[in-house]
């Protein structure tokens, strides 16, 4: 079963090569058969890397510790799908998981590439898929090996490393996997429009929901990593500015300018170089975040060991940048822009500014990340920066952003005035005014707050005033029914009203991340003692002592008692704490420390009471648990059990955190509706739709 | 139905034929002001960057060269040290909740330092963790005030042969 799945991920990569020879040679000699074989081989590329996964799948759950992998990532008593997604909980498991979901687009792909418009674009974006899966079949196979044996067979695993046993490992990895590796479709599509001349906005057009399958995966992927991290790693927040972190936001940053600014090709003909460059950065800076995770050139608490696999990956990312530009700049006379932009105020100058803010997002990150490198080359001394550098670079930027969104959807193309402005904004942008004014009179003084709950009232009450104008003059037409209204309102036009609700999740999405940074409380009283937590200081609580937190609820929580509770497996240390929430009594808090025997890694059990106003966040860090000791510092037992005395407290109350569930469910139902297919301007022939500058044939335009 | 003027916002002065400006602008005015507003940016982007470089880059070393280039890292200078936790060396004081260890590079077996940390640690802190510790050194001692823990990693040693 081994030497079939090494053996296929093999072939699989011979297969690829093959491909991307074939498929390159028929399109540039015009050979159909050759084409036609190379699309042979790039589905036989899917059923291979199939096959693959199935063998290490039928290994890691029978247990067959014959191979190294399985002994690391896994152990017999983990569940069974755990033993699934031990899979990708290592090194060579996660470049499969990556090669798999390379397939699956492939197939995708070569479904949609059988009867595409222009037909010149089909065998080069398969090549493009093919040289991803025949580099990563190469490392997975000869660089490291899934399938390699080990020398004498251990009873048992290893197992995966404990705070990997989460549910948030079945969701997260293959979510963002899905999200990075899908930014291959676009540079696939653009990289078919440099190769075969086909320059026109086609390529944008196809291209168009494979980015918006990228946005919604990266957006899910960051999402959920941050839930995770949140729920379990008990430091309280869910970003820390990490390398790895950052790696995994970058392509986010870039696909939402290339969202933004293909619109403006499909509908102005503009911005061409510039998309074809988005799709190249875009597919470059997911392999650059892959590469992160393996090299060991960055310290990242996110990152597999040091593996030789970094230097193939540099060459790799470079072939890809090289090829990529060197094409755009051989073309370069070719991509004359249709138009010109017409006014400083204008659609087209307000997703520039987009553009330009999501790149410089990216560039602050990128500077950010490898400060270490930079530094080292040019002074031979590492420097890096602390995730304040992050925070005073990227937030500003991120803030621009919420109010260009507010702005963008509802200016004129090519010219607006101010006063057509004005005549726009002026209830959004009282209603923000009146807004930043209650804050203040309610007590806030944080200015950052203030502006940036007043950007956020600002955009949020230009997506809610447009439907409301829409739907108003739709209700005309259905005698006043409001659902028909919204119905066909948002029928005429899916990508704007998909687009706008985007827009409103994302800025709720923003309003909590802003609240959660700014308005997190930290003080916490103990008796007459007042204590302020930082990231990583606890809270030392006795027996019976009572620890106070006022959020907008004032919290009294009593640490009743902590239970030892022994098994096999793990040594459970169980806290139940009374908590009253403004005077009244509730269910009790019961954090938890474990620590597993196997491997003895501690791992926190961390404890959210959720409210629609806040989040209240309890950890108890198993080290800093105290026992009641003798003479000389070992745990006095009692029936074979430490004594408990105390432990130390992490605790936070967490502002609007449940609100961004909302926000993000709000973004994928908007994405839902601007992906959903349109009946109608699907059928039309492809060439009415290119280039097409007026307003009727193309609805295009959030 | 959009509000489309023929007349720009503003008309840059010493412009020829100021009626004409809707059908036969000069591209280079436009072009100009565009350059204009690139440029401000641009600038933005800079003096954020150095005004937010300035406040957290922190030097980032290893043991032995931070021994090696302890002159040059002035003792109150914060500094960011990269090292390996020596086993049977964690130190907890329940009271203080100060932890102490000694750590040891990761190459370099003979050159170790003395690491004070009055927080929670991380749960992947343990003996032979890679720890990477931000603070100030000071009488032998170094004062961590940030600390990045990673167990020993399965891999490096099989798959890393140096």
């Amino acid at each position: 079963m081994n030497q079939i799945g090494y053996v296929a991920l093999l072939v699989g990569a011979v297969m690829s090569a093959y491909a991307v020879v074939a498929l390159s040679i028929g399109a540039l000699r015009r050979y159909p058969q050759l084409v036609k074989s190379g699309r042979y081989a790039a589905w036989s590329v899917v059923g291979l890397v199939a096959v693959g996964v199935i063998c290490v799948q039928y290994a890691l759950l029978t247990s067959d510790f014959s191979l190294r992998y399985v002994v690391e990532v896994s152990s017999r008593e983990m569940e069974w799908w755990f033993k699934i997604g031990a899979m990708w909980g290592g090194q060579e498991g996660s470049l499969l998981l990556w090669s798999l979901i390379l397939t699956v687009c492939m197939a995708f792909l070569l479904v949609q590439t059988r009867r595409i418009q222009p037909k010149e674009l089909g065998p080069w974006i398969i090549v493009a898929m093919c040289s991803g899966t025949a580099f990563f079949l190469t490392m997975c196979t000869l660089v490291v090996n899934v399938f390699e044996p080990i020398a004498i067979v251990p009873q048992d695993g290893k197992g995966l490393n404990p705070l990997l046993q989460n549910p948030g490992m079945m969701i997260h990895p293959p979510v963002l996997y899905t999200g990075y590796v899908s930014t291959i479709a676009a540079f696939g599509f653009a990289f078919a429009a440099l190769a075969s001349g086909r320059l026109d906005n086609s390529w944008v057009r196809l291209a168009r929901r494979w980015i918006l399958v990228s946005w919604v995966f990266l957006t899910l992927g960051n999402f959920l990593g941050g839930q995770w991290a949140y729920v379990t790693l008990g430091w309280g927040g869910y970003w820390a500015w990490d390398p790895v972190e950052n790696a995994a936001i970058m392509p986010w940053f870039i696909n939402t300018a290339l969202l933004h600014s293909a619109m403006i090709q499909q509908r102005r003909g503009q911005f061409k170089v510039w998309n074809l460059s988005l799709a190249i950065i875009a597919y470059a800076l997911s392999l650059f975040g892959t590469f992160l995770t393996r090299s060991g050139v960055l310290s990242s608490v996110h990152a597999f060991g040091e593996s030789t696999l970094g230097p193939y990956f540099m060459i790799w990312i470079g072939l890809i940048l090289i090829i990529g530009f060197g094409l755009v700049f051989m073309r370069l006379p070719e991509l004359r822009s249709e138009n010109k932009l017409d006014g400083l105020l204008s659609r087209e100058t307000s997703f520039l500014l987009n553009n330009i803010l999501f790149f410089l997002a990216v560039i602050f990150m990128l500077w950010g990340t490898l400060s270490p490198l930079v530094s080292q080359i040019t002074t031979g001394v590492k420097s890096e920066v602390k995730a304040s550098y992050f925070v005073q670079t990227v937030a500003p930027v991120l803030l621009a952003i919420v109010f260009l969104m507010g702005i963008g959807p509802l200016i004129a193309w090519r010219r607006a005035t101010l006063e057509s402005l004005s005549r726009s904004f002026w209830i959004p942008a009282s209603l923000a005014f009146a807004g930043a004014a209650i804050l203040y009179a309610l007590g806030m003084r944080e200015m950052v707050g203030i502006i940036g709950f007043a950007i956020a009232i600002f955009t949020a009450s230009t997506v809610g005033l447009d439907y409301f104008k829409g739907i108003r003059a739709r209700r005309r037409h259905t005698e006043g029914k409001i659902l028909p209204a919204v119905n066909s309102l948002v029928k005429r036009n899916r990508p704007r009203y998909g687009g706008l609700l985007v827009h409103l999740g994302i800025v709720i999405i923003m309003v909590v991340i802003l609240a959660s940074s700014i308005f997190k409380v930290n003080v916490i009283q103990v008796g007459d003692t007042r204590y302020q937590i930082d990231e990583t200081r606890g809270v030392t609580a006795n027996i019976g002592d009572t620890m106070i937190i006022k959020g907008f609820h004032e919290y009294r929580i009593k640490l009743d008692r902590i239970d030892a509770i022994g098994s096999p497996l793990k040594m459970r240390f169980q806290a139940y704490m009374s908590v009253t929430k403004d005077g009244k009594p509730e269910q009790p808090l019961m954090p938890a420390a474990e620590l597993y025997t196997a491997s003895q890694q501690p791992n926190t059990v961390v404890f959210i009471r959720v409210d629609p106003l806040e989040d209240l966040y309890i950890s108890m860090p198993l080290q800093a648990i105290d026992t009641r000791r003798d003479g000389s510092g070992n745990p006095i037992l009692t029936d074979g059990k430490p004594v408990i005395t105390g432990a130390a407290f992490q605790l936070w109350v967490n502002p609007l955190m449940m609100w961004s569930w909302l926000g993000l469910l709000i973004t994928v139902l908007g994405l839902i509706i601007a992906i959903w297919p349109d009946p109608v301007p699907a059928r039309q022939p492809a060439t009415e739709r290119v280039r097409s500058g007026n307003k009727e044939t193309e609805p295009v335009g959030v | 139905m959009t509000q489309i003027q023929e007349k720009p916002p503003q008309a840059p002065s010493g412009q020829k034929g100021p009626g004409k400006y809707g059908q036969h602008r000069k591209p280079k005015s436009g072009n100009r002001k565009f350059i204009a507003a690139g440029a401000v940016i641009a600038l933005a982007a800079v003096a954020i960057v150095v005004v937010a470089m300035q406040g957290s880059s922190v030097y980032y070393v290893t043991i032995a060269e931070f021994h090696g280039k302890q002159a040059n890292l002035q003792n109150s200078k914060e500094v960011r040290v990269a090292g390996k936790v020596v086993p049977g060396t964690i130190n907890r004081n329940d009271q203080t909740q100060e932890v102490s260890f000694t750590a040891v590079d990761a190459v370099d077996p003979t050159q170790t330092m003395k690491v004070v940390y009055n927080k929670i640690v991380p749960d992947t802190f343990k003996d032979d963790a890679q720890v990477v510790v931000t603070g100030t050194y000071s009488n032998g001692v170094f004062s961590a005030n940030e600390m990045l823990a990673k167990c020993p990693s399965k891999y490096s040693s099989s798959a890393d042969s140096n």
